[in-house]
């Protein structure tokens, strides 16, 4: 385009382009209106016309383009400001106001042990589905999407290695194939390089029955670090005892929970060297193995059999009073023999009661066997209704009002109480009003009738709603320093 | 009674025992020994030291943490982020206040605040994609291309099925 061929715009003072072509001038529709057809000369004329059409049509495109080009410039510059702007919002907000030690604190709450899910992918058992339905794995690894969220916490996440050492693994005993299962192998060898020297929680799970010698490439990563095992909770058919060689060390290990029962309790023996360990949740008969694995036991789950053998212990063995206790059942027995155990229990401050299937006088008769108990649990989930141990009689049991003055209370230093209630015949008032007898915020007048404050409640109904109103006298305990839940069905 | 005097020059009095549920307060206090002169508190502003006051009041009469009670090596059983109906209630406030409480329980040495706060927080991370979590907390993505490359590689395995 030549120069003459422009003008100055008249507010940017840019050149614009002026057309070689009237377009709009009169001449050409007098001329198609003419009678006569065009002579020679205006022939040459015409094609001169159309040929300065052609010129004026280039000019176009070439403005249109320039036009285009300069609209997507635009686009760009504007997006870009967008995103400027998101920036200097992001420098306002709030979160950054938090120092690196508080966000670390954050952090650590949100990497617990249930939620850094490291699940074995592709899946190799065609038999068995993995126990957790993951579509998007990376929201089940909180400490991985932490340190990818921006540079700071990234920083923040990596220099943290507790973040990365509360594992839990879902894997097959199928051994891996190195190939299909790289991506799985590298995310775990990530988090156990991350952790760098902190001990190491464990919840692990393998599917299927342990046929091979071999060992999955994450079991044996793990195992090679067995130094840092804190404690190890396991799930699946068959224990991983025949991958761990006799003699391992476990020099941190505090706390095992195997779900397996032990048929043969010479399998504990891979447990020996572990000096620490004192909380043992083992679906395992002869107490008096686990007791002389672990002599500094402070915890144990009762696993309650039909066929409970209460000769297999005695009180003497147990070096250290127990003092947290937690009764589980598997089979539904009767809990007979498990009363005759809980003598050995005197000390015990927290006992709870999954699924029991015991009366409620045998429940009372074996709390009044703790009166050191300060946290009690029962939840009653899979005890049908007629052997259900919570009834209007053990809540009264429980309600220091209706106590005989003679007779020494029940569970006198009862803190927490912990109540999972299925079914619908529930006594409401009963429980309101043991929670109120036992709401001594009085210190003094505490200490005279020597029993102490209840400070947290929780009840869970599993199968009713909660009528609000006849729980309104709770509330007003929660807004004085009591810790009070009730939550129904339409709260779950 | 204390009198607390917050950084926008507005004067709280309050409880000595719910004000000395702030181990900074405490700590004043004992050094200051009996007077009436107020705590100047000049990181906190008074629509914060007035919540965090509620949350002080609410809980007084419970147990402090021990001085020497080490968070690092706390039992694994006791890590949850469960949080009570009243707290839970008392926490549900916008970032800006949320944010600001925290700051506040951390200068004013108030443990179980600053856990509340931290678990509230640590709630709204959990189950969360980075972009999520961008997106929640006004965060950008400020990556340089070879940590963006490095990011991808690391979580490539854990992108969606």
């Amino acid at each position: 385009m030549s120069a003459e061929r422009k003008n100055l715009c008249s507010l940017c003072k840019k050149s614009v382009l002026i057309p070689r072509i009237d377009i709009d001038s009169s001449d050409l529709y007098t001329r198609l209106r003419s009678e006569s057809g065009p002579s020679v000369f205006e022939r040459q004329d015409i094609e001169d016309l159309l040929l300065l059409c052609d010129r004026d049509d280039d000019d176009y495109e070439i403005e249109l383009a320039h036009l285009k080009s300069r609209i997507l410039f635009i686009g760009q510059q504007q997006n870009r400001l967008a995103y400027h702007k998101e920036k200097l919002r992001s420098l306002s907000s709030p979160i950054r106001k938090l120092p690196n030690e508080i966000l670390r604190l954050i952090f650590d709450y949100a990497c617990q042990s249930e939620s850094n899910l490291l699940q074995e992918f592709p899946w190799s058992l065609e038999s068995e589905d993995p126990p957790t339905t993951v579509s998007s794995p990376i929201t089940f690894l909180p400490a991985l999407s932490i340190s990818a969220t921006c540079s700071r916490w990234r920083t923040v996440a990596t220099s943290t290695p507790s973040l990365w050492s509360r594992l839990k693994l879902e894997i097959s005993s199928c051994r891996n194939s190195p190939k299909s299962a790289t991506g799985f192998t590298d995310a775990l060898e990530l988090y156990l390089r991350r952790s760098k020297e902190c001990s190491l929680d464990i919840d692990l799970y393998v599917a299927g029955d342990d046929d091979s010698d071999d060992s999955p490439l994450a079991l044996t990563l793990l195992i090679q670090q067995s130094i840092r095992w804190k404690s190890l909770q396991f799930g699946g058919s068959s224990f991983i005892d025949s991958h761990i060689r006799q003699g391992t060390e476990f020099p941190l290990l505090e706390r095992i929970e195997i779900e397996p029962q032990f048929e043969d309790g010479e399998r504990l023996s891979i447990f020996q060297n572990a000096p620490m360990l004192s909380q043992v949740n083992i679906d395992y008969l002869g107490l008096d193995k686990i007791i002389d694995l672990s002599p500094n036991l402070t915890s144990l789950t009762l696993w309650e059999h039909l066929d409970y053998r209460t000769d297999l212990v005695s009180p003497a063995r147990i070096v250290n009073p127990l003092s947290d206790l937690t009764i589980h059942v598997r089979n539904a027995g009767t809990g007979s023999g498990l009363l005759e155990q809980i003598s050995f229990f005197l000390h015990a401050s927290i006992i709870s009661f999954h699924g029991i299937c015991i009366s409620h006088p045998d429940l009372i008769s074996s709390l009044y066997l703790m009166p050191l108990l300060q946290e009690l649990i029962i939840s009653n989930g899979s005890v049908p209704e007629d052997r259900n141990p919570i009834t209007t009689e053990f809540i009264a049991s429980l309600d220091i009002s209706r106590q005989h003055k003679s007779r020494f209370p029940l569970v006198p230093r009862l803190r927490r109480i912990f109540l999972k209630f299925k079914g619908i015949n529930f006594d409401d008032a009963a429980f309101i009003s043991m929670v109120s007898s036992r709401w001594i915020p009085d210190s003094d007048y505490a200490a005279k009738i020597n029993v102490y404050c209840l400070r947290s409640v929780v009840l869970k109904f599993l199968s009713r709603k909660v009528d609000e109103t006849v729980y309104k006298p709770l509330r007003y305990f929660d807004r004085m320093g009591m810790m009070v839940v009730v939550t129904g069905t339409e709260d779950e | 009674m204390v009198t607390l005097v917050t950084s926008d020059n507005e004067k709280f009095t309050a409880d000595k025992e719910v004000a000395e549920r702030s181990v900074l307060i405490k700590n004043m206090l004992e050094d200051v020994g009996e007077s009436d002169q107020p705590i100047p508190l000049p990181n906190v502003s008074s629509s914060v030291l007035k919540k965090v006051l509620e949350y002080c009041e609410h809980h007084r009469g419970e147990p402090l943490p021990a001085a020497d009670a080490d968070t690092t090596q706390d039992d694994t059983r006791k890590r949850t982020t469960d949080i009570s109906e009243w707290d839970q209630k008392f926490i549900t406030v916008d970032q800006e206040m949320l944010f600001e409480i925290i700051l506040a329980a951390n200068y004013l040495d108030i443990k179980s605040l600053l856990d509340v706060g931290c678990k509230t927080v640590a709630n709204m991370i959990k189950g969360k994609t980075p972009e999520e979590i961008r997106k929640l907390f006004n965060i950008v993505n400020d990556f340089t291309p070879e940590e963006e490359a490095q990011i991808k590689k690391e979580n490539e395995w854990a992108e969606d099925r």
